[in-house]
This record gives structure tokens, sequence and C-alpha cells, in this order.
């Protein structure tokens, strides 16, 4: 279960009171632990497509760029741009296709146009993948007032998803839930447009919990936002690669985001 | 990897003040392209899925070369919608069938600009290849220096790039001519030939030289493929 700690402003004062402490000097026995701004993550959405020769590019720079920022930063692959770009779900029989007709309207919705393409936060301008990085670092220095919490878990085809969000201050806006799957053997055009018919696709979007848009939700500062989905998966889902995207976002962008695996029970028994 | 061939036409169209590439090179199948050139460029078939899925493809050998920043400005026209990749991503000419591409080179990043531009389009009907037909005004200039750009054209014709293709140390390949189809390979190799929606036609093993009669097959625009080698033809 991933968590995002936020430590709360404390300061923690110890006193050791050892009677033969002649070794621990008084400087040391004071520790006192620093006021942490909650952390955030950042979204990046990558527009995408398995006929998109230059798309493995985007893939590359998405691995590269987890290596460095960790769960700072949650990389989604939306599978887009029509027939030109990629393949349908259940396009061509026995073709494993990965565009789903959400994905499309996340791409129009994003206004990409080029392939690959990306944007942060819904809040940095849509672009190649060589800007990506910039934005991630300058959008990980803004703070967030939400804590984000998710966990997911599978019984046999039943997923629980719980989602719990706290603020320092109140937040209106649209919590959105996703369900995004690795390891996803498929085909992908390379960059000298041979196919690669054992490519092995990562962070692919695999469709919303809540709706397209997510849901309004509006938090109070100070209480506790709890929200539970049950879904079941689909046939062409593995449970074991499957992880859960929930992140609050407005017109000023994405607020918090979390990713967290989903814990298959049967796997743990 | 396939290898694809150019056929190159200089067309000695206008001529610009000639002064330009101090800054970089533009080289076309290794010549240095001139200002005002056109470079005519056929296309090749790349069977992504055999049978399912086909994609045409031209790709012109252009290759861009700098030290310095460069601007690149690229529109394209196409009878249908057509995919144009520059640099590291592509776009498609959408339902206006009209693309303008800018955006800059620089020298450190990574990209690889040897074939810097190329078009594609995913065979859906009869006509995609006929619609996807294209032709990019492309102008290069240094950021610093724009009055010593080059302009010059590329067509992406409905004519195939090369009927008959060198694989290896093998030279082996296909020849339609009329209703006969010719083959010549070194060992034994599957030869399939599809219409062009993806419906297999023949499908057989051949070796050393041979010909196929190709009366019994309904007019229009197929596709074969070689071992390594594929392309198309016409039956009449």
């Amino acid at each position: 279960m991933n968590k995002i700690l936020f430590p709360l402003a404390l300061g923690l004062t110890f006193t050791l009171t050892l009677a033969s402490c002649d070794d621990i000097s008084p400087d040391d026995r004071y520790i006192e632990v620093e006021a942490i701004e909650p952390q955030r993550a950042v979204l990046l959405e990558e527009f995408t497509g398995q006929l998109c020769v230059n798309c493995p590019l985007g893939h590359e720079t998405i691995e590269k760029l987890k290596e460095q920022y960790g769960e700072a930063l949650v990389a989604v692959s939306i599978h887009a741009g029509g027939s030109a770009f990629s393949i349908g779900e259940d396009e061509i029989a026995g073709v494993v296709g990965l565009r789903l007709d959400e994905g499309e309207t996340y791409a129009s919705n994003a206004g990409a146009q080029s392939y690959p393409s990306g944007r942060v936060n819904r809040e940095y301008s849509i672009a190649n993948y060589d800007t990506w990085g910039t934005d991630i670092r300058e959008a990980l220095q803004q703070t967030s007032t939400v804590e984000l919490e998710a966990s997911a878990t599978a019984d046999g085809d039943d997923i629980t998803i719980e989602v719990k969000a706290l603020s320092s201050s109140s937040y209106t806006g649209n919590l959105q839930v996703w369900v995004v799957e690795d390891g996803i053997v498929a085909m992908q055009l390379q960059p000298d447009s041979s196919v690669d018919l054992t490519y092995v696709h990562n962070n692919v979007f695999r469709g919303s919990v809540n709706g397209t848009n997510g849901e309004a939700v509006s938090i109070t500062s100070g209480i506790y936002l709890t929200k539970t989905y049950e879904i079941t998966k689909k046939d062409n889902w593995n449970i074991d690669n499957l992880s859960i995207v929930v992140f609050l976002y407005s017109t000023a962008g994405v607020e918090n985001v979390v990713q967290v695996a989903v814990e298959n029970e049967v796997t743990n028994q | 990897m396939k290898k694809f061939y150019t056929t190159l036409l200089l067309a000695l169209a206008c001529v610009a003040s000639a002064s330009a590439q101090e800054y970089f090179t533009v080289t076309a199948n290794g010549k240095t392209v001139s200002p005002g050139e056109t470079i005519i460029c056929g296309y090749e078939i790349n069977e992504v899925i055999p049978g399912l899925l086909s994609m045409v493809e031209w790709r012109p050998m252009v290759q861009l070369e700098s030290e310095e920043n460069l601007h690149i400005t690229a529109i394209i026209n196409s009878e249908g919608s057509v995919n144009c990749c520059i640099g590291s991503n592509c776009d498609t000419t959408g339902a206006l069938h009209t693309l303008t591409k800018d955006f800059e080179y620089t020298p450190d990043n990574d990209i690889v600009w040897k074939n810097f531009i190329y078009v594609e389009a995913r065979i859906e009907s009869e006509t995609t290849i006929s619609n996807a037909a294209c032709e990019a005004e492309i102008e290069i200039y240094p950021d610093y220096e724009p009055s010593d750009g080059i302009k010059f054209t590329i067509k992406f014709v409905d004519e195939e790039a090369s009927g008959i293709k060198t694989v290896g140390s093998d030279a082996q390949g296909v020849k339609v001519q009329g209703r006969k189809l010719t083959y010549k390979v070194g060992s034994a190799t599957r030869l399939s030939i599809y219409s062009v929606l993806g419906q297999p036609v023949v499908e057989r093993t051949v070796k050393g030289t041979g010909t196929i009669s190709l009366d019994k097959l309904p007019q229009g625009l197929y596709l074969y493929r070689l071992g390594q080698t594929s392309g198309k033809f016409m039956v009449k």
C-alpha cells in the first residue's frame, strides 16, 4: 500500500535523563523535527499510439522520468489519435489494441494533435517529450494543501477501491479515479517503422472508475472525504499488473495525485 | 529492418541566392539539397500485421546536420489525411488535409535527424495510397541568420519506390508485367499476395525463379510479401 506521509507540524522534544549519560552532551539530548510541507505528486498524461513510430521515444522518456522522480511522478499513457495513430481495443480480431473511446475524449480535451505529446498536471501546455522533465520539476515545487490516500484490493474479479482526502483548507474540484495497467504485450511501431510484436506497454490507461470526468467534490478543511468504489476486472486486464490512479483537478490544474497497486488477495494467501 | 529507396529527380526550378549552407547541411540520398529543389519520393508498403494491418510509407532519406540551432517549418498539403512525421513526432493532416509544423532543431538533442521527415498512412481502403500522396514545402534556417535558409519541396508520390529489392547478398524480388508475376528467390521463401484490404489471395512457398499467373484476380491493387520484401502491384 503506498502512502504519502504527511507529517503534521510537530516539534518533538526528547529529554534523556539517564543518570549515566556522561557521553551524551546536553546539546544532543534534544531532537527537533521541523515542520514539513505536505508532499505532492504530479500527473503526466501522455498521448500515444501503437502506430505512432516516434511514440516509443515518449515511453522511454517516461521510464527515465519515473526513475528520476519515483512516486512523485504519476504517468499515464493514453492511447488515442484515431486509426491514424492507434489501434482500438476491439478493432482487429486477434490483435491487442489499446485505444479506448475515453482516451480519445481526454486527448481531445487536451488538444493533442502531435503524437507523442503530453501535458503535466493539466496545467502546463501539451508538448513534446523534451519539455516534460522541466514541467514536472516546476510543478513539483508547488505545494498542495490536500493529502490523498488510496488503497485497492482484488478478490477474484472484484476490486474494491478506497479513497481518502484531507485538506488544511477547503477544496472544490473533481475527483477522478482511473485504472492503469503495466506489462501489456502488444505491437508497437518503432522509429525505423519496423514492428515490435513483443513490445511491453506500461502505464496504460484502461478506463475510468467514476466517470470520464470524475465526480465533483467539495472538501471541508480538517474533515476527511472518503469514497469507496467496487469494480469488476475486465477480461483483458491482468490483475497482477493493475494500479489505481486518483487525482483531484479543477480549471487550475491537478491539485494532487496518488497511484497505488491493486493488491491481489489470491496471491497474498 | 527494411531499406527504402528514393527516386531523386532534380527539378532545376528557381535559383535562390545560394549562400545558405555554411551553417548546416541538408542532404537527400547523400547529395546536398539545392535551394528550390524538388525531391520526389515513392512509397513502400509496410505490412505491420500481415493480412490485417498495412501502412503506406514514404521515407525520403533526407538528412539534416547542423552545429547551430535551426528553425524548421514544413507545410504539407495532401489529397486525404496523412501522418507527417518530422523530428520526434508526427501530426496528421486531418480533415483539412493540410498541416503546418514549426519546430526548433538543436544540435544537442538526441533526435535522430536522418530521415527527419517522413509520411505514412494506415491503409484502410483502395484509395488510401492516392489520397495520402502529398507535398511538403520545407524551410530551414539558422536562428540567428534567418536570411541564410533553404527552401525546398518534397513530393510524396503515388508511385512505388522500387519493385525489385536486394536483400542481403541474394537479389530477390517480385516483378509484375501484365497479368504475370515473376519471382526470384534464393532459398525457399514464403510468397503471400493480399488484396489491399488484407484478404489473402495467394500463399505459397517458392524457390528459385518462376512465374505466377494473375489471370484469376479481379482488377485492383494488391500487396505482396516475399520473405522480407514487400510491395504492391495493380492488376488491370
